[in-house]
């Protein structure tokens, strides 16, 4: 829009001042129209809706006025006329929001130049508005999305787990039927493919959770080697399937989080490496302080299918390898739970290293408080 | 079989004088079908239905003393028209209430705390081995038998 169809509003009891701002403007192509008081003002944005008023700082409510035009910003900019012996008087003015001041006499160029760059600051101002209103809704959405899913995710583990609930129910009423001992060690898989799905939903669900910012974390103090120590427990079962060994190495520091979590993401990262390695092989778990943070690794076995870069590809794909399927599941839990502490997680491919870097001192407020869900959120002050 | 257990288990000598009675809800039928008759292979007598509605008014019914009172109830958590938490909660205010045992596919362990705050003798989870559950309904009915009948 060029300022020639701009309208602008003046405002001022001196009549003879507002004159002149009146005559100026209309030889220079806008229209004007003019108020003097505060609700002749109002009224007459209200029904005709100025984008540009000048305020003259001489008038007797100018405060009012100015805070009433402070609150509709967005939909009118604010230039305040001042005599030039007195322009100190309209830094505050200025300071609060309005677009610019002029002195009197005010000389045609500085008009002109005064309401374009009122009328940019107030389009500027709009398209802000209306960039963060969409953000809000962008955020609303994701977070209603993400809500949505973690409520079919739970829908489909209930019936999922419901329907295990029968096939488990048959499968030990047969099994105690009078039946040749092959078909009896042939039924006896049935229980262990039902355990390997229960855990594969209950995975979904935490990624679900984790997503939705349902999973809230109870920090506490945690000492480096005794998560490693743990880690290495549990990781005992599954290495000594595959006769792997597990060695363990901490420094001796204390990290802020919520433990069994973390105590869940480094045994994900660490199972997802025993996967990967040969039989007879072996891998270590690492715990060290660097740069004021904790940091935690998996090191050794091959990637074993865990790469972080196909990991979410394989998520969408069908009839993946099951031990795939299980090393990314496991990534994507452990990086959500790694990320909501405020860390990262680092997959380094060929030397197949897993490791991830925690704040010592926990996740700062802001990322405790959101997840994934909750970052457009917090961030609703630019 | 020797895994096989029977109700003429001796636990039950002199405590249970006929077939102890279980009352199952549940509207996943192949469950319900199956446990239903391991039960009754166990000799359990077994009245099953496959809502919540039903099983709620025929325990009103047994309550009131217009039915035979089951020994033990076995409800599903979620099924169409009450809840298992739903009956359960209802069924506090039962004058006479037989042990009850959940069942629920929910993983989460407020639905525990929730349900034996509300009385409930146990909760289980499914998927459940059939042990399990028989177990647990042969503690519930022993239970029964032992506790001194209120008037």
């Amino acid at each position: 829009m060029t300022h020639r169809q701009a309208r602008v509003l003046v405002v001022g009891d001196e009549a003879s001042a507002r004159r002149d701002l009146e005559l100026a403007l209309c030889d220079e192509g806008f229209i004007v129209q003019s108020a003097d008081d505060v609700r002749g003002a109002l009224e007459t944005l209200a029904q005709d809706r100025a984008e540009v008023v000048m305020v003259d700082l001489a008038m007797g409510d100018r405060h009012e006025l100015l805070r009433a035009l402070r609150l509709r910003e967005v939909d009118v900019a604010t230039i305040v006329v001042v005599a030039a012996v007195d322009v100190a008087s309209s830094y505050a003015a200025v300071r609060e929001g309005a677009a610019g001041y002029l002195t009197k006499p005010v000389d045609s160029v500085a008009l002109v130049l005064g309401v374009e760059r009122a009328l940019e600051t107030r389009a500027l101002r709009r398209e802000i508005n209306a960039l963060r209103a969409r953000r809000e809704q962008f955020a609303m959405e994701a977070r209603r999305s993400l809500r949505a899913r973690e409520a079919l995710l739970a829908t489909v583990a209930h019936d999922v787990r419901a329907q295990l609930a029968a096939v488990t129910m048959v499968t030990s009423s047969l099994t105690r039927g009078d039946l040749p001992d092959e078909h009896r060690k042939r039924l006896a898989l049935v229980p262990r493919a039902v355990k390997r799905i229960e855990r594969i939903v209950g995975d979904l669900l935490d990624i679900g959770r984790l997503e939705a910012g349902k999973l809230p974390l109870d920090l506490e103090l945690a000492h480096a080697s005794t998560v490693v120590e743990d880690v290495a427990g549990l990781l005992q079962p599954i290495a000594a399937e595959r006769n792997v060994s597990v060695t363990t190495s901490a420094s001796d520091f204390e990290v802020r989080c919520a433990r069994p979590r973390i105590v869940q993401a480094l045994e994900r990262l660490g199972s997802s490496a025993v996967r990967g390695t040969p039989r007879n092989g072996s891998i270590r778990l690492r715990a060290e302080l660097r740069d004021d943070r904790g940091w935690f690794a998996v090191e050794g076995g091959t990637d074993g299918g865990a790469r972080r870069e196909d990991r979410e590809p394989m998520l969408e794909q069908s009839g993946m390898g099951a031990s795939d399927e299980a090393a990314s599941i496991d990534l994507v839990i452990a990086e959500r739970i790694i990320e909501a502490h405020g860390g990262t997680l680092e997959v380094e491919r060929g030397r197949t290293m897993l490791r991830f870097d925690l704040p010592l001192s926990g996740p700062s407020a802001a990322a405790a408080a959101s997840t994934v869900a909750g970052k457009d959120a917090s961030a609703a002050s630019w | 079989m020797a895994t096989m257990r029977q109700v003429e288990d001796e636990r039950y000598e002199g405590v249970v004088d006929r077939r102890p009675t279980v009352f199952l809800a549940d509207d996943d039928d192949l469950f319900r079908t199956v446990l239903k008759d391991e039960l009754i292979a166990h000799g359990y007598a077994v009245e099953d239905v496959s809502d919540g509605a039903q099983a709620l008014e025929l325990l009103a019914m047994a309550a009131d003393g217009l039915a035979a009172s089951p020994d033990v109830v076995v409800l599903d958590v979620r099924m169409p028209g009450y809840s298992g938490l739903g009956v359960l909660n209802v069924m506090r205010r039962f004058a006479k209430r037989p042990p009850t045992l959940l069942l629920t596919a929910v993983p989460d362990t407020s639905i525990d705390v929730l349900a034996r705050t509300m009385g409930a003798f146990g909760v289980l989870h499914k998927p459940v081995e059939l042990d399990d559950i028989l177990d647990a309904i042969q503690d519930a009915v022993l239970s029964k038998a032992r506790r001194p009948t209120r008037a």
